[in-house]
């Protein structure tokens, strides 16, 4: 069942964006030990959320910065070694 | 740091190439993986990390301190991925198999770094879920998202970065988690 009171949809949002203030979160927090599905969105939107913050995993092949450098055009180059 | 890579952006606008190697490895887990995040497969993920450096290279004296450095190349990086994204069907990456290999897709195609061995199977099943997930979201939503969620950008520097107004990036992060919890959602529910 879908939570009727868009003000808490609001609310959530403001918190997931880091905007609530601490008593708009005091008052969302009272709100989702009544309402079962806010809380469901709620925490399936933060999982969902944390799991993506934590994908740090991922990184740059090796010898990324070596295929970079080599394909560097050859003209800056020489202005340096003409210094 | 912001000190630090300023300086390296004026050795390298005075033609100093090695300068540039020092601002590549600097930023260069973060464009990949952010390529990565846009286009779902780790070839074109590294092929526009790398046209992204190049690029910044190559207009590095159009740079100026309007912007953070990171913004600047951020947003090279994203419009690279959006054009590239545009000339393809959007469906393309979901299970497409690779050309030229047999039967690999592109989730068999993620960069691991060496788990261990039982940690393989459900590790990558996680990652894959989430990263298809993300593919399903709209462009417009997933540069939000991404920005925002994996890359932990404020909605200053994502307004800069994909060139829109802040309130338009805050309606397209809502729409964009309103979008990603669906899917997840469906995920959850067919398990």
């Amino acid at each position: 069942m879908q939570c009727e009171a868009s003000v808490y949809d609001e609310l959530m949002n403001k918190l997931l964006d880091g905007e609530a203030t601490p008593e708009e979160e005091r008052i969302f927090h009272n709100h989702l030990r009544d309402c079962a599905s806010c809380k469901e969105e709620y925490e399936l939107l933060t999982d969902t959320l944390r799991e993506l913050q934590l994908q740090t995993h991922i990184k740059a092949p090796e010898g990324f910065t070596e295929a970079v450098m080599a394909k560097l055009p050859k003209e800056r180059q020489q202005v340096k070694w003409m210094r | 740091m912001d000190a630090l890579i300023a300086n390296m952006v004026s050795q390298v606008k005075k033609g100093d190439q090695e300068a540039f190697e020092g601002i590549v490895d600097l930023f260069k887990d973060k464009i990949y993986r952010h390529c990565f995040r846009m286009v779902g497969n780790g070839h074109e993920a590294e092929d526009l990390a790398q046209e992204t450096f190049l690029k910044a290279y190559r207009n590095i004296d159009k740079y100026n301190n309007d912007f953070k450095f990171s913004t600047w190349i951020f947003r090279i990086a994203t419009n690279l991925c959006i054009d590239r994204l545009r000339k393809k069907k959007p469906d393309y990456y979901l299970d497409a198999e690779v050309p030229g290999t047999e039967g690999a897709n592109i989730y068999s195609q993620l960069a691991v770094e060496d788990p261990l061995p039982e940690e393989v199977v459900t590790e990558n099943e996680r990652r894959n879920e989430l990263q298809q997930e993300i593919m399903k979201l709209p462009e417009k939503y997933r540069t939000a998202i991404v920005l925002k969620y994996v890359e932990d950008l404020s909605l200053e520097e994502i307004s800069q970065i994909m060139d829109i107004p802040v309130p338009t990036v805050k309606t397209r992060i809502h729409r964009g988690r309103e979008a990603l919890k669906k899917v997840f959602q469906m995920v959850v529910k067919t398990r």
